[in-house]
């Protein structure tokens, strides 16, 4: 078990080092997010209430499709040099490689959320920075972790690569689109818990239910 | 090669008159609605499309995990054709829905739960297609659009549910209300012939198609063969 | 009561279109596989 955990702990570790000592996912991931903010403002030139209410699905489209461009890019590394056979042989067990890349993935999101938000209530001048908003992006960044790192598993040893990539996530993702959008605006405004509380269990259920289903079938994905 | 297949040819013919039959029933049989006129009786034949676009993907998903554990590429043809057949009856039940929709709500379209769910499904299925043809070798092609069938499958009922609860908290004031209708005896038996006409249809065209994906694998796995040999010759010569 | 028989025609044009359709894709894919197989065999 001691031994399971750290090399968990050993790909997780490698993952993110490789991305920090180039920074070129996460800054493109940034850069794409907020520009994106930028673009929105022209895109819904609304009074302050109704742009309130649109904040949740803004931010959440904003930060799924800059999650796309790094989920594209995670495993990318391991394609070009051709270290899946490599890591196949050094880590027999196919699921701690993918629960590492599902985990460094989820955490890149994560970075994302907590820039993207900030940003947002600053040049919207909405804070968007509660609590249980947070929660709700981070449950939906585990179930678009989830299926993302699954789908981009086989993807990325496509031809199209990139492009297949949110064609085949998107509508696979569709629950999580909702029940964020849904939960952050009941957040957002001040509503009962008790009215939303449904969407963050669907939240969950779908984050389990992915989590579950890759686990099972990444064998597939990497080994011949 | 495609030898001639005594009960597929018969079954086939059965399934067009089937249709006909249907069809025929639904003018002649089947009772003018009061207050949608004739276009209620798209009906007949949009609900068995809906219902077999759906029933097509439950056999592609346990196609796929049926080729996951045995490794039998049929299983992939089958799963494939039903893809294929799936999105076929899935455009049918959309577009006649689409203008079911049209006279009785004066919208094209309607955020309807089921409406909207079957519309993702027909991205999944055109997400599966493509995925496969974006792979040239046929195991690893079969191997992940089985992941994906059974991945794409999981996520319908969530999201059939997630619509219809985001209808139940904001009902949508245009095309509200499902359509209902107090039916007739008459009704219910031409729903039933429309049903078990495209029903049937749909094992037809699924056997056909799988045929065909099964001929064409070995027609590519010769030609292969040819390809190596003449490599060969040339190499050696 | 409404006189929708546009439709009613409009749907199922849709209907038997899409079928005739696919069904005419049925054919040519037969077709298809039958000349490739002769030529293999040809070649043989």
């Amino acid at each position: 078990m001691k031994n399971w955990f750290g090399t968990l702990k050993a790909l997780v570790w490698k993952d993110l080092l490789q991305e920090w000592r180039s920074k070129d996912m996460l800054t493109s991931m940034l850069a794409f997010a907020i520009l994106s903010l930028f673009i929105f403002n022209y895109a819904m030139e609304l009074d302050p209430l109704q742009r309130a209410e649109l904040a949740p699905g803004v931010i959440w489209v904003v930060i799924m499709f800059s999650g796309t461009l790094g989920l594209n890019r995670s495993f990318l590394a391991e394609q070009e040099q051709g270290s899946f056979d490599a890591l196949v042989m050094a880590v027999p067990d196919v699921a701690v490689i993918w629960l590492a890349k599902q985990i460094s993935n989820f955490l890149i999101m994560l970075i994302l959320i907590l820039i993207t938000l900030p940003v947002y209530s600053v040049l919207y001048n909405q804070n968007l920075f509660v609590p249980l908003f947070l929660i709700v992006l981070i449950l939906g960044a585990w179930g678009f972790s989830a299926a993302g790192t699954l789908i981009s598993g086989m993807t990325v040893q496509t031809r199209m690569r990139d492009l297949l990539l949110p064609v085949l996530l998107f509508p696979v993702l569709m629950p999580v689109n909702m029940a964020v959008v849904k939960a952050g605006q009941g957040v957002i405004s001040g509503a009962d818990f008790s009215t939303y509380q449904v969407w963050i269990s669907i939240l969950i259920v779908y984050g389990i239910i992915m989590t579950t289903i890759s686990l099972l079938v990444f064998d597939y994905v990497i080994r011949e | 090669m495609l030898s001639e297949n005594k009960p597929l040819k018969t079954l086939t013919f059965l399934s067009i008159l089937l249709v006909l039959l249907a069809f025929l029933m639904v003018i002649f049989y089947a009772p003018v609605e009061l207050n949608m006129g004739m276009v209620q009786k798209v009906f007949y034949f949009h609900v068995s499309a809906a219902w077999l676009g759906m029933l097509a993907f439950l056999v592609a998903a346990i196609s796929g995990i049926l080729f996951l554990s045995k490794k039998n590429l049929l299983y992939d043809h089958i799963a494939a054709s039903s893809v294929e057949i799936g999105l076929l009856f899935t455009a049918i039940a959309n577009f006649t829905g689409m203008i079911w929709a049209r006279p009785i709500w004066n919208t094209w379209w309607t955020w309807d739960p089921r409406l909207t769910t079957m519309t993702i499904m027909a991205f999944t299925y055109i997400a599966f297609i493509l995925l496969r043809r974006g792979i040239d070798e046929p195991y690893k092609k079969a191997r992940f659009g089985a992941i994906y069938a059974l991945v794409g499958f999981v996520s319908v009922p969530i999201t059939f549910f997630s619509a219809r609860l985001l209808r139940t908290i904001h009902p949508i004031i245009i095309g509200g209300g499902s359509g209902e209708m107090a039916m007739t005896s008459r009704m219910y038996q031409t729903m039933a012939a429309g049903l078990v006409a495209f029903t049937l249809l749909f094992v037809v065209l699924l056997w056909q198609r799988t045929r065909l994906a099964e001929a064409a694998a070995v027609i590519d796995r010769l030609k292969a063969e040819q390809n190596a040999e003449e490599f060969g010759e040339v190499e050696n010569g | 009561m409404a006189d929708t028989m546009g439709y009613f025609i409009a749907g199922y044009a849709v209907i038997f279109g899409l079928l005739a359709v696919y069904a005419l894709y049925l054919v040519l894919l037969g077709k298809k596989v039958k000349k490739d197989w002769e030529e293999l065999s040809d070649k043989k």
